[in-house]
């Protein structure tokens, strides 16, 4: 009798002042995340519009066909969008990710006064507000006086361009910014990790004459797994929002300019954007597809990377 | 216990601030401040109505905001009924994001004629008729007749025309006199404007920044073509792909005489301020920075594509909008603040003081006017040029495509035949998506 009601757990009365803790939470959590977010696949199916105020009409899958195949000055940009973030993702990602963690095993060999140095500087990107950061850069990549890309020009690369107006060189350059800028958060959060992995290995490994690469390789990598896996998947959901770095570099008075000529650092979000402010017939509608597209790849990306994991586990 | 007690207390916390955070009608939400905006106020607030006047963030400072508080000020004072006017500066994505966002609205402001439609259909916009029908005969007869019509919509007004702005470009005297170009020469035609950035690019100097890729640029030269049959029929454009071709020519001409900064780059700001860019294309809202770098310089008009013909640079109007509150006094104040600082005497002391033309007649052709270099070449510049777009009629940019075309003659190397055929299909194709 004992064990089954221990088996059953607390009753609801023990459990209660837990749940009363929780409901703070979860009133936000309903009123501000999943409301709206119902509403917004809700008006997908709509020709909502700025111009439609309250008068909505059903129209089915109209937008999403609209957005994905009908060849359209919108659908045209939509799809510009998602081969432009097919091609950032994994290379920000990829990129940012692989600094920050040979930053973290390499600072990690420093003394503790270099070590705590060089966690700052890092970090120090990371707390300037984008648009600084942005604007920076700005001023670095410009062919003619920047000091990088002209430096970059002398060896060839992007001699006599504007790197925010061609295609290839506008993504590089937001990569390069959202490294430049993500990396010390990454960074101190693998450090932190590394730092929690017992000493002991390590001791162990020396005492068997493991080397510092070996080290790195069987005992860091593999117990440093949990943190990376949480940077990873914090790293993809970040990345496939994409917003405020092109958006700053290719803001205009023009909204159909955003994005930069022919659409060379357009992403989803800011066509989602142009389209709720666009006036045109439909256009919130279609920018509520927009959303509910990305939101879709959002979750198939990460539950793959949940998949892939519990399968290597 | 005290887990319980605590949970509790934070529960209703919670509640409490949600609910104090939501709520409230229309009428008494004012737009909010953030910190890239700038305010001023004018009155205190001892119990009359108080007004929100959502304005460009160049209205709130400087000269233009001088202007502004002291008419604020003047309107409170002769309006007993009137507590407060609060301007709230905001740069145009924020005046129409926050505008077509449809909450927290103000009770006025300004904002170009561009989105005019777009405002008329989400808004419910202030009829400005009944004001207009009313007001003296010399305040309806000033205005210049085009724009004072655009506003007017099924037999509403929407908006009252303020000021009007084109492109005009800044040249570095110091520049010139290096490169041996006399700037009494003029620059007339883009033909003789290649001819001066050689001379300069020969000194070892850059002549301009990049022309393509850009609306406000390329859209620049587009606009001194006469030919230009600019309507919709059908949902298509009437204008012909042969009459975009002298554009791209001229873009195409201009690439190996510009270095690769776009004209609205601090990169080449600064290098106009420190005589390293000759030429520089901005709008007359740029001058007093220039002015107070200490740079030598003069405004010329955009040059015109064909030789006796209108000069280019496209169009801007900027109006003042009033807001249906449903409060009959609050609108009737709102009226009379859009009236007061769009009659002659404010328009002409706006233009003389500030330099920028406005859209009234009365104004521009006064001679006071005229002694402003900046009101007199602004409107001298106004005469060519066209209209952005078909304000209040369409929400379509038309010449907006130009950006993405000439970036792809660019870099894909398609003749200029080939690069109008492009921009013809681009434009049908956001007619097609303004349903």
């Amino acid at each position: 009798m004992k064990s089954k009601q221990a088996a059953k757990g607390p009753g609801f009365k023990k459990s209660l002042p837990s749940y009363l803790g929780l409901a703070p939470f979860f009133a936000l959590f309903i009123m501000f995340i999943l409301v709206p977010m119902a509403q917004g696949i809700a008006a997908s199916f709509t020709d909502w519009s700025t111009r439609s105020r309250n008068a909505l009409n059903f129209v089915g899958l109209d937008n999403y066909i609209y957005l994905l195949t009908s060849g359209s000055s919108s659908s045209r940009r939509f799809l510009a969008s998602l081969k432009n973030l097919l091609i950032y993702v994994p290379v920000t990602v990829a990129i940012g990710l692989t600094i920050s963690l040979i930053l973290a095993l390499v600072v990690q060999q420093f003394q503790k006064r270099a070590y705590r140095f060089f966690r700052g500087a890092f970090f120090v990107p990371t707390v300037l507000p984008l648009f600084l950061c942005t604007g920076i850069w700005q001023w670095f990549m410009n062919s003619d006086v920047g000091i990088i890309a002209s430096n970059l020009a002398k060896i060839g690369i992007g001699r006599n361009i504007i790197w925010t107006q061609m295609p290839g060189y506008a993504i590089a350059l937001c990569v390069i910014i959202d490294v430049w800028h993500a990396v010390g958060f990454n960074f101190v959060i693998l450090s932190a990790g590394i730092q929690d992995i017992p000493k002991d290995y390590y001791d162990a490994a020396e005492i068997d004459g493991a080397s510092t690469f070996q080290q790195m390789r069987s005992i860091t990598l593999p117990l440093l797994e949990p943190i990376l896996f949480f940077v990873i998947t914090y790293a993809f959901i970040s990345a496939l929002q994409v917003y405020d770095i092109p958006w700053i570099l290719t803001n205009d008075t023009n909204l159909n300019s955003v994005g930069g000529p022919g659409q060379v650092m357009l992403f989803p979000v800011m066509e989602m954007v142009r389209n709720i402010y666009s006036g045109d017939a439909s256009g919130l509608g279609r920018a509520t597809a927009e959303g509910v597209m990305l939101m879709f790849l959002i979750m198939i990306v990460t539950v793959i990377q949940f998949r892939l994991r519990k399968k290597n586990t | 216990m005290l887990k319980r007690i605590m949970s509790v207390i934070l529960v209703m916390c919670t509640a409490f601030s949600l609910m104090a955070g939501c709520g409230g009608n229309s009428a008494s939400q004012t737009g909010g401040t953030n910190a890239a905006e700038t305010s001023s106020s004018q009155g205190g607030s001892d119990g009359g109505i108080e007004l929100v006047f959502w304005v460009y963030s160049d209205w709130t400072g400087g000269r233009q905001g001088e202007l502004f508080q002291r008419w604020a000020q003047e309107y409170i004072d002769a309006n007993d009924n009137l507590g407060k006017i609060t301007m709230i500066g905001k740069n145009d994505n924020e005046l129409l994001t926050g505008l077509m966002a449809g909450v927290g609205l103000p009770d006025c402001f300004s904002a170009s004629f561009r989105d005019g439609k777009k405002y008329y259909q989400a808004i419910d916009l202030l009829d400005l008729m009944p004001m207009y029908e009313a007001a003296e005969p010399e305040y309806r007869d000033g205005w210049m007749k085009e724009a004072i019509e655009v506003v007017q919509i099924d037999g509403g007004m929407w908006a009252l025309p303020f000021m009007s702005y084109i492109p005009i470009i800044f040249r570095n005297l110091d520049v010139l006199e290096a490169a041996g170009i006399d700037p009494a020469e003029g620059t007339p035609t883009f033909d003789v404007f290649c001819e001066q950035l050689e001379k300069i690019q020969a000194v070892g100097i850059d002549g301009t920044h990049t022309w393509a890729g850009d609306w406000y640029t390329a859209g620049a030269i587009l606009a001194g073509e006469e030919s230009l049959t600019v309507g919709v029929e059908d949902g298509k454009t009437t204008v012909k792909a042969e009459q975009l071709e002298a554009t791209f020519e001229m873009l195409e001409r201009l690439k190996p005489l510009t270095n690769s900064m776009k004209r609205s780059d601090e990169v080449a700001i600064e290098a106009f301020k420190n005589n390293k860019l000759g030429f520089i294309i901005e709008g007359p809202w740029n001058i007093e920075g220039y002015e107070d770098s200490g740079v030598s310089f003069d405004i010329i008009p955009v040059p015109s594509l064909h030789e006796g013909q209108r000069n280019g640079g496209m169009r801007g109007w900027d109006a003042v909008y009033g807001r249906d509150t449903g409060d009959e006094e609050r609108n009737e104040l709102i009226a009379g603040w859009l009236k007061y600082i769009t009659d002659f005497e404010r328009q002409k002391e706006f233009t003389t003081y500030v330099g920028r033309p406005v859209l009234r007649d009365d104004v521009m052709n006064d001679s006071a006017v005229q002694e402003n270099d900046l009101a007199r070449i602004s409107a001298e510049a106004q005469h060519g040029g066209m209209n952005q777009m078909d304000f209040f009629r369409s929400t379509v940019f038309w010449p907006s495509p130009i950006a993405d075309v000439s970036m792809l003659m660019y870099t894909q190397n398609l003749s200029s035949q080939e690069a109008a055929e492009t921009m013809i299909e681009e434009i049908n194709a956001l007619y097609a998506e303004e349903g």
